[in-house]
């Protein structure tokens, strides 16, 4: 039985730093790592295995059945699953042969099944999904390829970078039903995640990182049910099932800001995306919509924004028909946050710039102060540049940048799913907030029923025929 | 980018190659004042001494005074198309992009078309109706110069322009022109300026090719391209003759190139 121990390891990397005095994983045990983002997972990930990420100082050792390694682990004895699993594949390769150059150099002669096919079909996927590449996967695929090579990969340790990072629900529980059979095939598996479903599902051992150091670790039920740390009790009071419900709105009169009747859109004209929707968003109220990925919820955002014109149907933004002329003197009114907050700045700008020259100027000078000071941002972070801020603190400029062009309308693109539940929290209170003061409709759309739940007042669903229709919650 | 290799840039090299490069162009010929054109027929294919500091050509010409005269031409003339093409191409571009649909496709075409033209054909034909002259040179090289300006910040500006970021500030109500000139020129210039560096060298070329065949600038006006050819075949006797023009476009098409390269893509921000 391998055991795999870090041993007054210190790391650093930027501001980031993380202390772990000892810590010890067996083979055969699942142990999750969660912590906010900031928290240090990757860092210790990277000492783990070997992979240093770049600026990255380390001391300490790494143990493999209690002597130190020599050398980098990740040669033999762990697969490391990172982050993004379309960064981590060659984009111009099939994946079937991506996965056959694993068979070829790095196979496990104890791994039961022996070609590409059968490892393909016990991860779901097709003769013909193998012959692509991985452009023309989804995510949950690609994240899939990986987990299959790590299955037939000679490694005893299986370490896991947020790998349900950006899926819905179902995908999400495939990669965590696939997740069980590392367990069974005896490895050991490290996963490093800040969603802590993912982590009660997985786990035999949970380890809590605050602050650059290990806040708390012991048996997952124990941990997540009977939390000593601060950091722990923080981390679930952010899980998205654990947030206090939004007082109910009282009832607004009735005007809608957008709406829109019987509309349908598709790319092709043979399949379309949204089939005959209508639907009304007043303001002062928050929509959700919810659906799996790749059923157009993104578009039907642009729909309402005006950013795609329907095949057939009508929208209406302040009860008028869109034309040129409207969408020309509405169009700072009508917002959209992305999901990405990387993508959404300019990244050759700093950021002062952006604010000064890029932002509709609002007439009262102090509602960006405000924002800045009540989402815990200083003002010298809009010195840098977009790629010298955290991911987190990005995310919120990009709301402060959406509402300071005062929207009537809102629309929310799965804002920060990539981010941690904290920041994600604070994200959309902000944003229910100004919502309700200012009477703004918001249409906040996630792959995540239960944030949907607990902040919407109304949901709606995409199906994959592209039907839309409202949930109702009993 | 990591901080290190933008520091690294020889930013430096590059401005004092070019300075010294603008600074012979301008002074050089004043300073040096030997007539360009003056044959002397009893010292052909002399080797630098006092008298000539680089030689002569196969027809007693002062090599040194011939490169200075020739620079304002040579390079003058080849800069002035990049100049020229990036221009065009770069507002070309940006139209097509901003406007889309049949514009767009039919500017594309458009440029594919006069891309597909042998380029120095078309010069030829053309310089041959509207006869020779510096000024000619430049328009006729330049038409033919364009599309490879415009195809690459097509290209380019098409990832940028379907960017969230740039949708973000349409959004924000940002107009185009200021949208173009914060988020994609700024990406877009170095590419450009390095491929218009490059293409230096090939325009002094064309333009000694326009020169060797009677139209264009004729004979006997100092010009890089032209001295190159008169002295190729003996380049066994006056090797530095020949040499020298040589050197000089090497010259100019690199310190243009690590100018280009050091252009920093992103403002500087705090660390």
């Amino acid at each position: 039985m391998n055991s795999l121990e870090a041993r007054n390891l210190k790391l650093s990397a930027g501001q980031l730093s993380l202390d772990v005095p000892h810590l010890r994983f067996k083979q055969g045990k699942s142990c999750c790592v969660v912590g906010r983002s900031g928290s240090g997972k990757s860092l210790l990930a990277a000492a783990l295995s070997g992979l240093p990420v770049p600026g990255m100082a380390m001391t300490g050792d790494v143990c493999l059945n209690g002597s130190p390694a020599d050398g980098p682990l990740w040669k033999d004895h762990v697969f490391v699953l990172p982050q993004e699993p379309a960064l981590a594949l060659n984009p111009t390769m099939p994946v079937g042969k991506q996965l056959a150059e694993v068979f070829r150099w790095r196979s496990d002669h104890a791994c039961s099944c022996r070609s590409p096919g059968a490892i393909s079909a016990e991860i779901g996927l097709d003769q013909d999904d193998l012959k692509k590449i991985p452009g023309q996967l989804s995510g949950g695929m690609q994240q899939r390829i990986m987990i299959a090579m790590a299955l037939v990969a000679r490694a005893s340790f299986v370490i896991a970078d947020e790998p349900t990072k950006g899926l819905d629900d179902g995908n999400k529980k495939r990669i965590i039903d696939l997740f069980g059979r590392f367990r069974t095939s005896g490895r050991g598996l490290i996963v490093i995640t800040h969603d802590l479903e993912v982590a009660s599902a997985l786990a035999d051992d949970i380890i809590v990182l605050g602050d650059g150091h290990i806040a708390e670790q012991g048996l997952a039920s124990q941990v997540l049910t009977n939390p000593r740390s601060e950091a722990t009790r923080e981390l679930i009071c952010n899980a998205p099932q654990n947030w206090p419900t939004a007082p109910a709105t009282p009832q607004k009169p009735h005007c809608p800001v957008v709406r829109l009747e019987d509309v349908t859109f598709g790319y092709r004209r043979t399949t379309p995306i949204l089939s005959e929707a209508t639907i009304e968003i007043d303001g002062g109220e928050i929509v959700g919509l919810l659906g799996p990925s790749g059923s157009g919820k993104s578009t039907f955002g642009d729909l309402c924004l005006a950013l795609q014109k329907p095949q057939s149907g009508i929208v209406q933004w302040f009860g008028s028909n869109l034309n040129s002329a409207l969408i020309r003197k509405r169009r700072t009114k009508f917002q959209k946050l992305f999901q990405n907050p990387v993508t959404s700045f300019p990244p050759n700008l700093v950021l002062r710039d952006v604010f000064d020259k890029l932002t509709p100027q609002s007439a009262d000078a102090n509602i960006k102060d405000e924002l800045m000071s009540r989402l815990g941002l200083t003002d010298d972070l809009l010195l840098r540049r977009p790629d010298q801020v955290s991911g987190g603190e990005l995310q919120r400029l990009a709301i402060i940048r959406v509402l300071l062009a005062q929207p009537s309308f809102l629309v929310c693109d799965e804002p920060s799913s990539r981010l941690d539940m904290s920041v994600q929290r604070l994200a959309i209170d902000v944003i229910a907030e100004y919502s309700s003061q200012y009477s703004s409709a918001v249409l906040l759309i996630s792959h995540n029923e239960t944030v949907l739940r607990k902040r919407a007042n109304r949901v709606f669903e995409i199906s994959h025929e592209g039907r839309l229709s409202l949930k109702s919650y009993d | 980018m990591s901080h290190v290799s933008e520091a690294r840039r020889p930013w430096k090299l590059g401005i004092v190659l070019t300075l010294l490069f603008v600074m012979t162009a301008t002074f050089g010929p004043l300073l040096y004042a030997v007539d360009p054109n003056a044959q002397n027929l009893l010292s052909v294919l002399s080797p630098p001494g006092a008298q000539y500091p680089l030689g002569t050509d196969q027809l007693g010409r002062d090599v040194l005074a011939r490169l200075l005269h020739g620079a304002r031409y040579s390079a003058g003339i080849a800069i002035a198309v990049v100049v020229f093409s990036i221009a065009l191409g770069c507002i070309l571009a940006g139209i097509a992009q901003w406007s889309g649909g049949m514009i767009s496709t039919s500017l594309v075409m458009f440029s594919d078309a006069v891309y597909a033209l042998p380029g120095l054909l078309v010069t030829l034909l053309l310089a041959d109706v509207l006869g020779g002259g510096a000024m000619v040179i430049v328009f006729l090289l330049w038409i033919v110069a364009w599309p490879e300006y415009f195809r690459l910040s097509y290209s380019v500006g098409q990832q940028i322009v379907k960017s969230d970021h740039v949708l973000a500030s349409r959004l924000a109500g940002a107009s185009g022109g200021r949208i173009f000139r914060l988020q994609v020129l700024p990406v877009i210039l170095p590419y450009l300026l390095s491929l218009g560096a490059i293409s230096v060298g090939r325009i002094v070329l064309a333009i000694a090719t326009l020169g060797f065949l009677g139209v264009g600038i004729a004979p006997p006006q100092a010009e890089w391209g032209m001295m190159i050819n008169d002295l190729r075949v003996y380049w066994q006797i006056s090797p530095i003759q020949l040499a020298a023009p040589v050197i000089a476009i090497v010259w100019v098409v690199l310190a243009l190139l690590i100018l280009s390269q050091s252009m920093p893509t992103t403002k500087p921000g705090l660390n």
